[in-house]
């Protein structure tokens, strides 16, 4: 590139004969040649060409700043390029740095001894900083250094110097484009994350709709399918109750024995399809709250009195214990009920000899009630009472007797305490009995 | 134990359910408790039932394919020939609001599946006030 400057082998790129001032076809021509230089040094050169050769000027410098506020050469004119690559690779001199940041060309004299003063042969120079004036106080692009023949700045090279600072500057532009550019890439490629991100979200939306779907049809079909086996059942259970009735003639006692085992299997069986039934429901948000508003005592006592017949009072005492003065509460009666019922039968069956008794009373300030039901029966083990609440649990200690479960009791009442805005809490110790206690909102908001 | 369908004296008890096996099961229980039955496998011949046999006590299962049970009430309310038939309803819906749009309907009576032969013939005996056998 360096030969491009030289005007014999480039016409186009060539800065004009050589002559005392430079004429509009000469200015022509340093624009035309700047105009193909594609960086600072290129037209730096072809700036001190042109001032070489129109204005005469036997040394000149153009310097370019560097980051840590130093200027270090771009091109030179008439000092032998050696030298001053070895010595001008950065100067800091406080005259050519004032020089720089000056907003106006001056006239300067550089100090003897400085490695810029001894490249360039000491002499007063025309100091002419590269910059805008419409950019204000923006810092120079550059500046340009001639050995000073005169105290006047010659028009040319202030007009030259301006038309180095306007090419540096579009050069600056057309940087400053391309990085947009880059920039934009930059966003584009952002832009691209952020849909494809979108993308995923959308994905995962429709995902957790889709699971949300798959769920509700789950529960849908558990639903439909506890109905569906119990249309048949209630045929098997009602005809065997039919021939045990004697509709068929009167049972042998084999018969009747046999019968009655088809007849206890099968409520077990229905007893285990409403219980999935009601877990399907709770699931699927269709067992609605019913709210009404009543006296625990009065559900308490219907509670002992359905489970009253299959306990044997030879072994088991059964009490209850109501803390006076109990407000009525507002909650879904048959949901309390049940889960009451659950806990009781749960005691009643896990205590082979002791006592089973229920405790109601207030809880936080009268905000919340507890019904406690407490046994001193077989107990379970800390990894039992972790899997308690499970669907299905088993657990050594089962008591025959008039008990049977489905193993899926707990796991409902903790279901509808947590619909009825309350928690079942269990305490326990092998050999020494067992607490429920469910703690529930006296009045719940539907 | 001989079903007493024979005994021109006992009342008649129409079932209507499009499920057989069920249908029988209420068949049986009631001619085993001394009631004479008709059945229907669906509500157009269930009215028809009603209209020609005038029976006792209509025991209808609510979820009929075409025709369901709330709409055979209803016309069986708007006939004069039927109007006081006494209709048990039957349904596997456990709640609370059907049995109440039941007794709105006019039944007499709602049962729920599973229901035991013994309950539905309680439940019969109950409003027919018969104690046929």
């Amino acid at each position: 590139m360096r030969a491009a400057v030289d005007p014999s082998s480039r016409p186009r790129r060539s800065v004009g004969r050589a002559g005392k001032r430079a004429g509009g076809s000469a200015r022509i021509a340093l624009i035309d040649a700047l105009s193909e230089c594609s960086d600072f040094s290129e037209s730096a050169e072809v700036l001190l060409a042109w001032i070489g050769r129109w204005a005469g000027i036997s040394r000149g410098v153009v310097l370019g700043p560097r980051a840590g506020g130093a200027l270090s050469a771009v091109a030179t004119h008439g000092i032998d390029p050696a030298d001053a690559g070895g010595r001008w690779a950065e100067v800091a001199d406080g005259g050519l740095v004032a020089a720089f940041e000056a907003t106006e060309p001056g006239l300067i004299e550089l100090r003897a001894g400085t490695p810029s003063a001894t490249a360039l042969g000491g002499g007063r120079f025309h100091a002419v900083p590269l910059r805008q004036p419409e950019l204000g106080a923006a810092p120079a692009l550059g500046l340009l250094l001639v050995a000073a023949q005169e105290a006047a700045l010659p028009p040319d090279i202030a007009w030259a110097a301006r038309a180095l600072t306007d090419r540096l500057a579009a050069l600056e532009h057309a940087r400053l484009r391309r990085a947009e550019a880059s920039g934009d890439e930059v966003s584009s490629r952002v832009r691209e994350a952020t849909r494809e991100l979108a993308r995923q979200n959308e994905h995962l939306r429709r995902e957790a709709r889709a699971l949300e779907q798959a769920s509700a049809m789950k529960s849908q079909f558990l639903v439909n399918m506890s109905h569906e086996l119990r249309t048949p059942l209630n045929a098997i259970l009602g005809y065997t109750e039919l021939l045990l009735d004697g509709v068929g003639g009167e049972c042998t006692p084999q018969q009747r024995k046999r019968l009655e085992r088809v007849e206890s299997n099968g409520r077990h069986l229905l007893a285990i399809i409403n219980d999935l039934l009601d877990i399907a429901r709770i699931e699927a948000g269709k067992m609605p709250l019913d709210l009404e508003t009543f006296k625990i005592p009065v559900l308490i006592d219907e509670v002992i009195a359905e489970v009253e017949p299959l306990v044997d009072r030879g072994v088991i005492t059964l009490s209850r214990e109501l803390a006076p003065d109990l407000p009525a509460v507002t909650t879904d009666r048959r949901k309390l009920k049940q889960i009451v019922l659950n806990l009781l039968t749960n005691a009643l069956k896990f205590t082979p000899a002791g006592a089973v008794r229920v405790e109601v009373g207030p809880e936080d300030g009268g905000d919340r009630l507890s019904i406690a039901v407490c046994d001193t029966g077989v107990g379970m083990s800390a990894e039992d009472q972790r899997r308690i609440f499970d669907e299905f649990p088993h657990f050594e200690g089962t008591v025959a007797g008039p008990w049977t479960g489905t193993g899926l009791g707990l796991a409902i009442s903790r279901r509808l305490a947590g619909m009825l805005g309350g928690e079942i809490a269990l305490a326990s110790e092998r050999r020494k009995g067992s607490t429920f206690t469910l703690r529930f909102p006296k009045r719940l908001q539907s | 134990m001989t079903p007493s369908d024979t005994s021109s004296g006992a009342p008649m008890i129409l079932v209507v359910d499009d499920f057989a096996d069920g249908r029988e099961l209420a068949v049986d229980a009631l001619t085993h408790a001394g009631f004479r039955v008709a059945e229907a496998e669906n509500g157009i011949e269930a009215l028809e039932h009603a209209q020609r046999l005038a029976p006792a006590l209509i025991l209808m299962d609510l979820a009929l394919p075409g025709v369901d049970g709330w709409e055979v009430i209803r016309r069986l309310r708007a006939d004069a020939r039927t109007r006081e038939i006494p209709v048990v309803a039957l349904t596997a819906h456990a709640l609370k609001t059907q049995a109440e749009r039941a007794r709105e309907a006019g039944c007499r009576g709602f049962l729920t599946k599973p229901c035991s032969p013994r309950m539905l013939v309680d439940e019969v005996r109950r409003i027919v006030g018969s104690t046929a056998r």
